[in-house]
């Protein structure tokens, strides 16, 4: 592991915002998704016991991550991740009383995983500023992917031979979904260019990952990428004219 | 005015998109015939012959917000060889083109001169990109189609939003159009077609997200 350029300490704490931020959402968002798996485990019992592995492994990467931001002096900022998670939060909280599980594999083994994805995998090339957190966030984006696998094969064998009612779960869910967790990830395309990242190019991966899902699932692949892109493009045109996104 | 005069059958927004299409479909006829002349169709020649008839004049746009906006995208999209011809015309204003010809076809602000117009166009651009992605597949063993895309598109995509905003105030009302709708046909379509030449399509969903974020 490299030695940082600079010690993070030295560092003054306006410029410590974007990874206090950044880092806020990734331990907030990662015990959101261990909720939300724990929640989906009491609804579809036959899948408990994996599902609560899942929420397990996602508490774990909070665990990580927040360990992680103690050993480089960073104070995820809880109050910036409470307000992005809140309107997800709701969103869950409703699937849930609905008894919808498929809705919440959508949302979480999906959306919020894409998203998750699209950033630990690019933050990877410059985790060695902050030391201690290049194998945390290597070992969690492995274990995403492996959320999603699952979920995707879930989600295939629920709508085998019901591609039609797979697009009407997507449509329901996605408006609300892509609103909110897109809306997060426009939000942070700023702080992720301040940490060398691209916001735009995480931004561009999560879409095409979560295209990549719909279509793994049978949703053609042009309707699959309309949809996404159509629900990203009012979000990328209120970025672009710094407008309030959520 | 006389009845007869053939502006009198497209109300001011009308006139006013028709003078900017005329402006545009000019423009590719002109790359066309200076770098890849066999995308420069009959079709397109006559339906640039008959956008000259029906706005010979800049009149409708001169002094309007959509000016410059239309000024900069046009200067944007000279290209300067064959490669970033067909990826910014071919592939790209075609798209733009076809995707406001085909949600004409149903706008309760398009009269029947406007959809006549608009069905001429969106079968020249129809024919104008099949060509295009010909062209673009024989060179897709020789040259990395994805950079030259890239490179070539990148000034014109940056001027969408402009174009999209002055569009949306001048013209969305009239048309019940949104540009961003616009886009995501365009998006779709292109993505789709970038793919069929072997493009990594992760690399162009950022290429595309980048710029419409003016990032
Ligand atoms: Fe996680
Ligand atoms: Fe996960």
């Amino acid at each position: 592991m490299s030695v940082p350029e600079m010690h993070p300490a030295s560092l003054d704490l306006e410029d410590r915002l974007p990874i206090r931020r950044l880092m806020g959402l990734a331990v907030f968002g990662e015990m959101l998704a261990a909720r939300i798996y724990g929640l989906m485990a009491q609804l579809k019992p036959e899948h408990a016991p994996i599902l609560r592995k899942f929420a397990s492994m996602e508490g774990q990467h909070a665990t990580w991550f927040r360990e992680a931001c103690r050993c480089n002096a960073i104070e995820p900022d809880k109050e910036f991740a409470d307000h992005e998670l809140d309107y997800l939060i709701a969103q869950v909280n409703d699937h849930f009383a609905a008894g919808d599980c498929e809705a919440l594999a959508v949302v979480q083994g999906f959306i919020v995983e894409s998203m998750a994805i699209a950033i630990y995998e690019p933050y990877l090339q410059v985790a060695d500023r902050y030391p201690g957190t290049r194998d945390v966030f290597a070992r969690a984006l492995e274990e995403e992917r492996y959320h999603v696998d699952w979920m995707t094969r879930y989600l295939r064998l629920r709508f085998f031979d019901a591609e039609d009612e797979f697009i009407r779960l997507c449509q329901r869910v996605n408006v609300q979904g892509i609103d909110c967790i897109g809306g997060t990830m426009m939000k942070i395309a700023d702080y992720l260019d301040s940490i060398g990242l691209s916001g735009a190019d995480c931004a561009g991966s999560m879409m095409d990952g979560y295209s990549e899902l719909l279509e793994r699932v049978g949703i053609p692949s042009k309707e699959a990428t309309r949809n996404v892109v159509g629900l990203f493009m009012p979000l990328i045109r209120k970025y672009r004219h710094g407008e309030t996104i959520k | 005015m006389t009845a007869t005069s053939p502006l009198e059958t497209l109300a001011p927004p009308e006139r006013l998109l028709w003078t900017v299409l005329r402006r545009l479909e000019t423009l590719g006829l002109e790359q066309y015939e200076q770098f890849v002349p066999a995308l420069a169709t009959p079709a397109k020649r006559s339906l640039v012959e008959r956008l000259r008839n029906e706005v010979p004049t800049d009149e409708a746009l001169t002094g309007q917000e959509l000016e410059e906006p239309v000024r900069d995208l046009c200067a944007a999209a000279l290209s300067d060889s064959a490669l970033a011809t067909l990826c910014v015309q071919g592939l790209t204003l075609e798209r733009l083109g076809q995707a406001i010809y085909s949600r004409l076809l149903t706008s309760p602000g398009a009269g029947p001169l406007s959809r006549h117009l608009a069905e001429l166009g969106g079968a020249a651009a129809g024919q104008t990109i099949a060509l295009a992605l010909s062209e673009l597949q024989q060179r897709s063993s020789t040259e990395n189609l994805l950079a030259g895309y890239c490179d070539a598109t990148e000034p014109v995509l940056a001027c969408f939003d402009a174009l999209g905003e002055a569009g949306d105030r001048a013209l969305g009302p009239h048309f019940g159009l949104r540009f961003i709708d616009v886009l995501t046909d365009v998006a779709t379509e292109l993505i789709g077609n970038c793919v069929q030449l072997g493009m990594n399509r992760r690399k162009l969903v950022c290429h595309l997200t980048a710029a419409f974020m003016g990032a």
